[in-house]
């Protein structure tokens, strides 16, 4: 994969929608580098499955192609925009398809390696274990949890793209945290993380 | 035990270990979505052709990029365009109006003149107010 252009790299956001809708491909790259990555990551968090999140990162991006004429300057950040129609994507997703999320005791457990790869198995199981853990909150609590602590974006940004109080934000956060340790408890050893 | 230990929270331990490992876009995504964004901006260029004959002159005259630039000129032309159904309606509305300018000035041999049914009235109304005045002055001059 080429890298972006770097003098767009301090262009912003909004300028590059525009110049993207006057016809100028070279923004649509450089609003693809920065934007793909972050619809991808949530969707990912916020779904637990690789292939339904890059549907969902790419009918985004596609929304954010088709809006681009009609934007108007100052109306939203593009990643505010962005990270909303990708939150609702996700619903629809998860509204359509069957229950079938991973249940927490089901996350791989760290397997018997040879030393050297201890590390790197028990990483992927912590990792595994907090896609599980997210994946057993209710929805709402899960995007707040993902927009904040893996995208760390703050929460007015937050409560904007969720349609929500500041105060919903809190409480959907200081929810799902005890949600998580809750749901982690019983791995704490699992995972590596003794009680001392 | 101690404090630094006390306050180690394995939750944020998970979630920096997350951050860290974030998902990347592959390349077939990169290139699905730079193919929509393609697509789009195509779809955009055809919405706004064609352009009138002296804006395409002029877009030929102004160097490379220029169709490009003949799309921005355009795009005050596109909600007018889209209200009216596109450049098909906008044909249609066209055609309409060509239809009636030629009646209004070659109707059909069966249909009354329009301009002439105004003249005579307005004839018949100018004869009746001469008559009046004609008898006023009569009356008048005894």
């Amino acid at each position: 994969m080429s890298r972006p252009v770097p003098a767009a790299q301090s262009v912003p956001d909004e300028t590059l929608l525009m110049q993207f809708a006057s016809g100028d491909r070279r923004a649509a790259r450089a609003l693809a580098d920065r934007m793909l990555p972050r619809t991808l990551a949530v969707a990912t968090r916020v779904l637990g499955d690789r292939a339904e999140a890059e549907d969902v990162a790419q009918e985004a991006m596609l929304r954010l192609w088709r809006v681009a004429p009609d934007w108007r300057t100052g109306q939203a950040q593009v990643t505010t925009w962005l990270y909303r129609v990708t939150m609702n994507l996700c619903i629809d997703r998860t509204r359509r398809r069957s229950r079938g999320s991973v249940a927490l005791d089901d996350a791989p457990e760290p397997a018997d390696a040879a030393p050297g790869a201890v590390e790197q198995m028990q990483a992927t199981a912590r990792h595994d274990a907090l896609q599980a853990a997210l994946l057993v909150l209710p929805e709402r609590q899960r995007q707040a949890v993902v927009l904040r602590h893996l995208e760390e974006l703050g929460n007015p940004e937050i409560a904007e793209i969720l349609g929500v109080s500041v105060e919903a934000v809190e409480s959907l956060l200081a929810r799902g945290k005890r949600g998580l340790t809750a749901a982690l408890a019983k791995r704490r050893d699992d995972l590596g993380y003794q009680d001392d | 035990m101690t404090d630094k230990q006390d306050k180690f929270d394995p939750l944020e331990d998970l979630f920096a270990q997350a951050r860290a490992a974030r998902p990347e876009a592959s390349d077939p995504l990169m290139q699905r979505v730079l193919a929509d964004a393609d697509a789009v901006q195509q779809a955009a260029v055809s919405e706004a052709a064609p352009p009138v004959v002296g804006e395409r002159a002029a877009a030929r005259n102004s160097g490379p990029g220029s169709v490009l630039a003949s799309v921005v000129r355009f795009d005050w032309l596109r909600p007018l365009t889209q209200a009216l159904g596109g450049w098909a309606g906008m044909g249609g509305l066209a055609a309409a109006c060509a239809t009636g300018v030629w009646i209004g000035i070659a109707p059909p041999a069966t249909w009354p003149d329009p301009a002439m049914l105004v003249w005579q009235d307005q004839s018949g109304l100018d004869l009746f107010q001469d008559q009046e005045v004609a008898l006023i002055w009569a009356a008048e001059e005894g």
